[in-house]
């Protein structure tokens, strides 16, 4: 009998994981809670990747100051490849796709060879994007490769969250697509230790949160106050807050130009993967995503690469939809359907007296406002990340100690433990495990109206001298009826219906 | 008592000292009284000296005939060092050249590199090849 009424769970929960809807809607909070999880477990010690790679960024001010127009000259760009050649990077993506001809292309090839094969030190892996359905100059890949700038759709509120391994196949000489920009330099760092059959499963982003300590020397990384960002966030959502300064270490065109003797170049560039891309205006090269407010689109590449670095083999593969995820999933809702009737819900006794009222009242009024006082301390000095960690730990002590919910902290264990087993072992992204938390709450409602509803229909069903007739009805009497002997069975551990506890009487 | 008299007389003596030292050092070094710093190395095989602040009209200058340090001596709107090659003055890229102390020039300061952008109905550069043949 429990078996059946586990299955009835589960089969609820499943329509609402399947269905998309509860799922989609808890995303901006759960993104929020990955977030903040992510700001202190991602590369924590080391920030391997964030040493390892640099952007060289030109922005709308670089054109404005060295008076070029957009798009600019081949010569620029060559210029700007032999300032990149003279600081010795490891290897380079030019973020740039070189489609038609110019005047000036010889220079720009001159250009890509001088920093791919330098007289005084060994070759440097250079790469051009090639967008998929696009030629890129021939004469620019004598001693550059092609590499795909494919970017996946965004999704929701959270932005670009995967990374194909290859573009789209062309039938015009890549049948199998090109290696995606990150993927193509991953292959070219022997200290990744990947081989070819490592990098082909799409990546499932992790958008470290932070900004590079050399940002902050040049970027305008103001944080808003704790007044307006409490108000952001519950005027916008959880994501309002996207920080305005990158993960990624970034120089711009004019430092790298400008700049002499500079220690700061020198450590940015010297040894290490380059990505060169633009972050002008109206050119629609921009990318979403769930912790940075819109950024140049060669981030995406840079964050792509930065996971590769700093998970190595184990990069968090992209399978949210594979068939594994979800008989994984299925299997997380069945124990939690199971948990669901193990461990049900304690009523809450209701006030015998007036005085209780007041009582109840008053503490819940005084144990509000220490909560709120205590969050807002919180959030002011450890930031809104460890306050929202906060709320999540409290409500889950709550619901332990006050209301003596053990199911629900049973779940919470189980789903931060499955959360776990997918990202460390599994190697798949974060789970959107809100929904998880969400979908015990709602399925225990709809648990607790068809118990009732099942009650009424075997009370009234026994008043009626007729058995029912018809293959329906003797079908939802035989299910319902056993139903009801479940839950009967269940109430002997613990659950009790507002009927039985208001009268006393079990029946 | 006695004692006291001379020794903020020779505290003083010494500051003074090494006041006079440490504005003294410079001057005694040749021809960087007006130089903004040195150049002391290329580096970079064929460095462009310009004629304009711009960086244009410039010739090739190999890193083999580099010998002694360039002074200097200002630096232009855009980004580039005036050197004093013998008896020219010529602009070169800042990467370009090694010199004794840093020069940050025109640094991209207080810069928003992530924004939310407003959505836009237009394409970058439509139109610009037309209004450039009107004007010719």
């Amino acid at each position: 009998m429990l078996a059946l009424r586990v299955g009835f769970l589960w089969l609820v929960g499943y329509i609402f994981f399947v269905f998309h809807g509860l799922s989609f809607h808890l995303t901006p909070w759960s993104q929020a809670f990955v977030n903040a999880i992510v700001k202190y477990t991602y590369d924590p010690g080391g920030h391997r990747g964030q040493n390892d790679v640099t952007v060289v960024l030109f922005r709308e001010e670089n054109l404005q100051h060295m008076g070029v127009p957009y798009p600019m000259p081949y010569g620029v760009h060559a210029e700007i490849l032999d300032a990149l050649a003279s600081y010795h990077p490891r290897a380079v993506f030019v973020d740039f796709a070189f489609i038609d001809e110019r005047e000036d292309s010889r220079g720009m090839a001159d250009a890509l060879c001088g920093l791919g094969r330098p007289k005084d030190g060994p070759p440097i892996p250079v790469f051009i994007a090639a967008p998929s359905g696009t030629a890129v100059q021939q004469a620019l890949l004598r001693c550059a490769k092609a590499a795909s700038p494919e970017m996946q759709e965004p999704e929701g509120v959270s932005g670009v969250l995967t990374y194909a391994s290859r573009g789209t196949p062309d039938s015009q000489g890549t049948p199998e697509g090109l290696r995606t920009a990150a993927f193509a330099l991953a292959a070219t760092n022997p200290a990744l230790g990947f081989d070819s059959r490592d990098l082909e499963e799409p990546l499932e982003i992790i958008w470290g949160k932070g900004v590079a300590p050399l940002n902050r020397k040049w970027m305008k990384c103001k944080e808003p106050s704790l007044g307006a960002g409490i108000g952001a966030m519950l005027k916008e959502g959880p994501l309002a807050l996207r920080i305005a300064c990158p993960y990624t270490r970034t120089i711009t065109v004019g430092h790298l130009l400008n700049f002499s003797n500079d220690d700061d170049i020198k450590t940015a560039l010297g040894g290490r993967t380059v990505l060169y891309g633009a972050g002008f205006r109206l050119t629609g090269d921009q990318v979403d995503s769930p912790v940075y407010a819109q950024l140049p689109g060669v981030y995406l590449h840079a964050m792509a690469y930065d996971n590769l670095v700093t998970f190595g083999k184990s990069y968090k593969r992209a399978r949210r939809t594979g068939l594994t995820a979800k008989i994984t999933d299925a299997v997380l809702l069945l124990i939690a359907s199971v948990i669901l009737v193990r461990y049900p819900r304690r009523p809450s006794h209701p006030p015998a007296t007036f005085a209780e009222v007041k009582r109840r009242i008053r503490d819940a009024v005084i144990a509000g406002a220490v909560a709120a006082i205590t969050l807002l301390v919180i959030v002011w000095v450890g930031g809104f990340d460890i306050g929202l960690l906060a709320v999540f730990a409290a409500y889950v002590l709550y619901r332990w100690r006050v209301t003596e919910d053990r199911g629900f902290v049973l779940l919470v264990g189980v789903t931060l433990g499955t959360a776990l087993f997918y990202y460390y072992v599994m190697n798949l992204g974060p789970r959107n495990i809100l929904a998880f938390l969400v979908f015990f709450e709602v399925v225990r409602h709809v648990q607790k109206h068809v118990k009732e509803a099942a009650e009424r229909y075997v009370e009234l069903r026994a008043r009626e001298d007729h058995a029912p007739q018809g293959p329906f009805w003797r079908l939802t009497d035989a299910w319902l009826s056993r139903y009801v002997e479940s839950a009967a069975g269940a109430n002997g551990r613990g659950e009790i219906t507002h009927e039985t506890q208001e009268t006393g009487t079990p029946r | 008592m006695k004692l006291r008299k001379p020794v903020p007389l020779a505290s003083g003596l010494a500051l003074a000292w090494l006041c006079a030292s440490v504005v003294a050092a410079p001057a005694q070094t040749p021809g960087k009284a007006h130089a903004l710093g040195r150049v002391v190395k290329l580096r970079i095989e064929n460095v462009s000296l310009c004629e304009q602040p711009n960086g244009t009209k410039c010739q090739p200058y190999p890193r083999t005939q580099f010998k002694d340090p360039w002074p200097v001596l200002d630096r232009s709107p855009q980004g580039l060092l005036q050197v004093q090659v013998g008896e020219r003055k010529v602009w070169v890229r800042g990467y370009a050249v090694e010199t004794d102390v840093p020069f940050r020039v025109e640094a991209d300061c207080g810069a928003v590199v992530a924004s939310k952008q407003p959505r836009v109905g237009a394409t970058r550069g439509v139109g610009e090849e037309c209004v450039a043949e009107t004007k010719k």
